[in-house]
């Protein structure tokens, strides 16, 4: 008999997952409060949404050695850990094992314990305190979502497309939009991972929230409501062994960019002044499916 | 039934695991944290966690939240059957909110029951401790 690990998933009949992060913009909410409670993200109206990772809890409280704590409710509005009143200590990363279903037009409902919002060290504080819920969007198979099917027989060829780019406007600019098009084959992506370009500015891994990121599918569907901050997505290694503490990947599941189409992503700058310009690298990571 | 492309560099947990609750319940993802400040060389025995009587709870993994120091624990169930012959280090279960300490086979504690927790400072100062008891809570379903 298969273990639950081994058995693939299986998603309902007449449905389709699409990865998907409702991001809650924390950086409005002030510091040192005791208790934040009720705190809401509402969901888009087009799809129930399976939760599976929260991150970045820790970016909106305080240290756990002085007082800040969260928690989070089901869609019944039952508290997930603990009981009101009481939170636990902020992970930077926390995993929701079994994944919970917040059903279409409900919220994530959540509490903060002594807040304090994280932010790159300039001299006004540019806030990176943001908060998201990775997990599936439930589709109905006939909304017009792109399905991951090939129309043609096809073998599985790893491939990565690179990447290259500048920020050269400080925070508070409007964001701009990259592309990078899917040539020759359709292209299935796994996996994103960015660092410094080692041309303009700093080199080497990235490990600061430079920037915040907006991923869209082939049809330019957003992968999430609110842009992420790089680091909730960025599978680069920080050193040659050791992962970073947020064990970010995204998409996942996979989704697939038809030949012809393009990874579209807009790019939000969160440097300081003096730190413009800077240049990154990142690769899109995954199969090619070659046809055979 | 829909492609489902699983992310190959993604742990389980991130591509969807099915439901693993047994027939005729309900498993709800559930964290009991356990708050304590310690003094120094303090030992606190049968101390416990009561579990809520809304339903029967699955133990599955140990977090240590946070700890200002070293410190020993040993757990009982809800019969008061010990966990291990002694107290255990907290070095040797350490475990994050991403990757946390199993606790395999799972645990039951019945709705209303209790989690047994002796645990004494071993870092000879204040010691601020939250250990964090994830599983499931199963709802039997009417």
């Amino acid at each position: 008999m298969k273990r639950l690990i081994e058995e693939p998933y299986r998603t309902p009949e007449g449905r389709l997952d699409t990865p998907f992060a409702y991001v809650f913009d924390a950086t409005g909410i002030a510091d040192n409060q005791a208790q934040v409670p009720n705190l809401a993200k509402t969901l888009q109206g087009d799809s129930d949404f399976i939760l599976r990772r929260i991150v970045g809890m820790s970016n909106c409280v305080n240290t756990a050695a002085l007082g800040g704590k969260w928690a989070f409710k089901n869609a019944s509005g039952s508290y997930a850990m603990g009981n009101a009143g009481s939170g636990i200590v902020a992970y930077p990363n926390w995993v929701v094992l079994p994944e919970k279903l917040y059903p279409i037009n409900t919220q994530i409902v959540f509490d903060l314990f002594n807040t304090l919002r994280s932010s790159n060290g300039c001299a006004s504080p540019i806030y990176t305190s943001y908060i998201a819920f990775f997990g599936v969007k439930r589709l109905s198979v006939d909304r017009g979502y792109r399905s991951n099917k090939t129309a043609y027989k096809y073998k599985e060829k790893k491939y990565s497309y690179s990447v290259n780019f500048t920020i050269t406007v400080a925070a508070g600019s409007a964001p701009f939009r990259l592309s990078q098009l899917i040539d020759n084959y359709d292209f299935e992506l796994q996996r994103i991972a960015i660092c410094y370009a080692n041309t303009i500015g700093n080199a080497g891994t990235l490990t600061t929230d430079d920037f915040l990121i907006q991923l869209y599918d082939s049809n330019m569907h957003g992968l999430s409501d609110l842009p992420l901050n790089q680091s909730y997505i960025n599978n680069g290694r920080t050193s040659f062994h050791v992962p970073t503490n947020l064990q970010s990947i995204f998409p996942c599941p996979t989704i697939v960019f038809p030949a012809g189409s393009a990874i579209t992503f807009d790019i939000t700058s969160l440097l300081c002044s003096t730190s413009v310009p800077q240049s990154y690298n990142v690769i899109f990571e995954g199969i090619w499916r070659v046809p055979c | 039934m829909a492609t489902y492309l699983v992310n190959p560099f993604a742990s389980p947990s991130y591509n969807g695991m099915n439901d693993g609750s047994p027939e005729g319940f309900i498993d709800v993802d559930f964290t009991y944290p356990y708050d304590v400040v310690l003094s120094a060389d303090q030992f606190l025995r049968d101390q416990s966690i009561s579990t809520t009587n809304d339903a029967d709870f699955a133990w599955r993994a140990l977090v240590i939240g946070f700890s200002t120091g070293a410190f020993n624990v040993r757990f009982a169930d809800s019969q008061g059957f010990y966990l291990s012959n002694g107290m255990v280090a907290s070095a040797n279960i350490l475990g994050d909110a991403s990757s946390p300490y199993p606790v395999f086979p799972e645990i039951l504690i019945p709705a209303g029951g209790r989690i047994g927790i002796d645990i004494q400072d071993t870092s000879d100062a204040t010691n601020t401790i939250e250990l964090l008891l994830k599983g499931v809570k199963r709802y039997r379903i009417a």
